[in-house]
């Protein structure tokens, strides 16, 4: 969102609280131990030499972006039919609450284990707990975005007999873009901290696989690196997939 | 003429509150009729049943044709779309040719005085201006029956004027039958033929009684 805070933009401000984060971050890895707190040199440093590794983006980096795609492919996908259809009949709503409440309120971790066993390691556990959990958080925006779909407009399009098609593209659709690019928005970033967890606990590649050696090697810096890689990840999914696809929502919108 | 609506004993209850009481009234093709009364005796309701938008508890509804245009007290635009794809929409619900539907919406724009509008959104038009892009909607699908709720509802008086103005000039063209919901007759037509007046009886107050004025 670019405003103006007083006479200064707001960048400037976002940049000066970057730029504190920094400092600080710089701060504490001084009084601290390289161990303990790795530097914002050091991590860049590392994550330069994770690069200069060959293998690294084949074997850690790929599988977990694939992972990524898959499971926000499947989580976002089911979330928004069930969501849909959950809006439509009434009963299906009530029947899905119950389902509802335990995956969102149960830690993901728990959720974790459980498929561990059930799917054994490696992609399919990995992609299905992330899928599990991120579907119910698109399915409680689109649900609510569907009751909030202008009753008026519906009667509208009864009288003139717009047919299915056409209500659901030109209704429903641009009524339910914002609540679903707000769920993916929250589940693109659940579902990537998730494949991290996942793959930490149950994958033999991945980042989050190469996070846990680097924590049983004391590899603080790399880590670190690790760690702000997958913050990339979220930061350029939502600057070059979400950003885009609400600002030409928001177009249409008016 | 034949009757293109016709409602025998129509009764119509919300929760405990019947709004419609033994409703008997029959509309001919291409006739104008006003439907006036003081608030809550469902005139709007009346219109609601005609357009299938409500079911009558019981009673006899033949409604001849489905080819009707409904002007709703607000405008109910779809928000995201332009005023040209707006008025273009039923056309295209009847699987009319684009291009021909795009120009029967721009004819009728012009009509409706909004020429150089047609790619604007409705949150950039006044009111006035949304009212009438909801009447070139309802005129676009040709219909065989008109039911206008309160339209000019929110205008004032200058607005209202000069959408009667538009109004009568549309329907000179039109072989619609017309039902127009009013508080106040002066807004309707030169057309209309007919006035209904509906009022509570003072001794059953749910009970509408019709009864027509001139």
């Amino acid at each position: 969102m670019s405003g103006c805070t007083g006479r200064l933009p707001a960048p400037l401000f976002q940049g000066v609280g970057f730029l504190l984060l920094i400092l600080g971050w710089e701060m504490l890895s001084r009084h601290y131990s390289g161990l303990v707190v790795a530097g914002p040199r050091e991590t860049l440093a590392a994550l330069f030499r994770l690069f200069e590794d060959n293998t690294f983006p084949t074997l850690h980096l790929l599988p977990t972006l694939q992972r990524i795609g898959l499971a926000l492919c499947f989580g976002i996908g089911c979330g928004a039919a069930l969501g849909i259809l959950a809006g439509f009949v009434e009963p299906v709503r009530l029947m899905l609450a119950p389902a509802r409440w335990i995956l969102t309120s149960i830690p993901g971790v728990i959720v974790v284990v459980v498929f561990m066993l059930w799917f054994g390691m490696g992609t399919t556990m990995v992609v299905s707990i992330t899928a599990t959990m991120v579907a119910p958080i698109v399915y409680v925006n689109v649900a609510e975005g569907m009751m909030s779909v202008d009753r008026n407009l519906l009667e509208m399009a009864r009288v003139y007999r717009l047919p299915l098609h056409m209500r659901l593209t030109r209704i429903y659709v641009m009524a339910l873009a914002g609540p679903l690019l707000s769920g993916a928005v929250i589940a693109t970033g659940n579902g990537i901290r998730l494949v991290v967890l996942a793959e930490m606990l149950g994958a033999n590649e991945g980042i989050g696989h190469a996070l846990a050696i680097a924590r049983t090697n004391l590899q603080t810096d790399e880590l670190y690196a690790l760690t702000l890689l997958a913050m990339l990840v979220i930061g350029s999914v939502e600057v070059l997939f979400l950003r885009p696809i609400r600002r030409a929502v928001q177009r249409r919108r008016g | 003429m034949t009757s293109i609506i016709k409602m025998k004993d129509i009764h119509k209850r919300f929760g405990s509150h019947t709004v419609i009481n033994g409703l008997n009234l029959e509309v001919k093709r291409g006739e104008a009729m006003g439907l006036t009364g003081p608030s809550g005796v469902g005139k709007s309701t009346i219109l609601r049943i005609i357009a299938g938008l409500e079911t009558p508890d019981s009673g006899f509804l033949h409604v001849g044709s489905a080819h009707i245009g409904y002007v709703f007290q607000e405008p109910r635009l779809l928000p995201w779309d332009t005023i040209l794809h707006n008025v273009a929409l039923p056309l295209l619900a009847q699987k009319a040719d684009k291009k021909e539907a795009k120009n029967t919406a721009r004819n009728l724009l012009h009509q409706m005085e909004l020429s150089g509008f047609e790619n604007a959104r409705p949150h950039q038009l006044s009111g006035g201006m949304r009212q009438r892009v909801a009447l070139a909607r309802a005129l676009a699908v040709t219909p065989d029956i008109l039911l206008l709720d309160e339209p000019f509802t929110g205008l004032d008086k200058i607005l209202r004027e000069s959408m009667r103005r538009l109004l009568d000039s549309a329907l000179e063209n039109c072989q619609a039958a017309v039902i127009h919901v009013t508080h106040d007759p002066a807004e309707l037509s030169k057309k209309t033929t007919r006035v209904v007046r509906l009022c509570r009886d003072k001794k059953q107050c749910c009970e509408t009684i019709l009864s027509e004025v001139s």
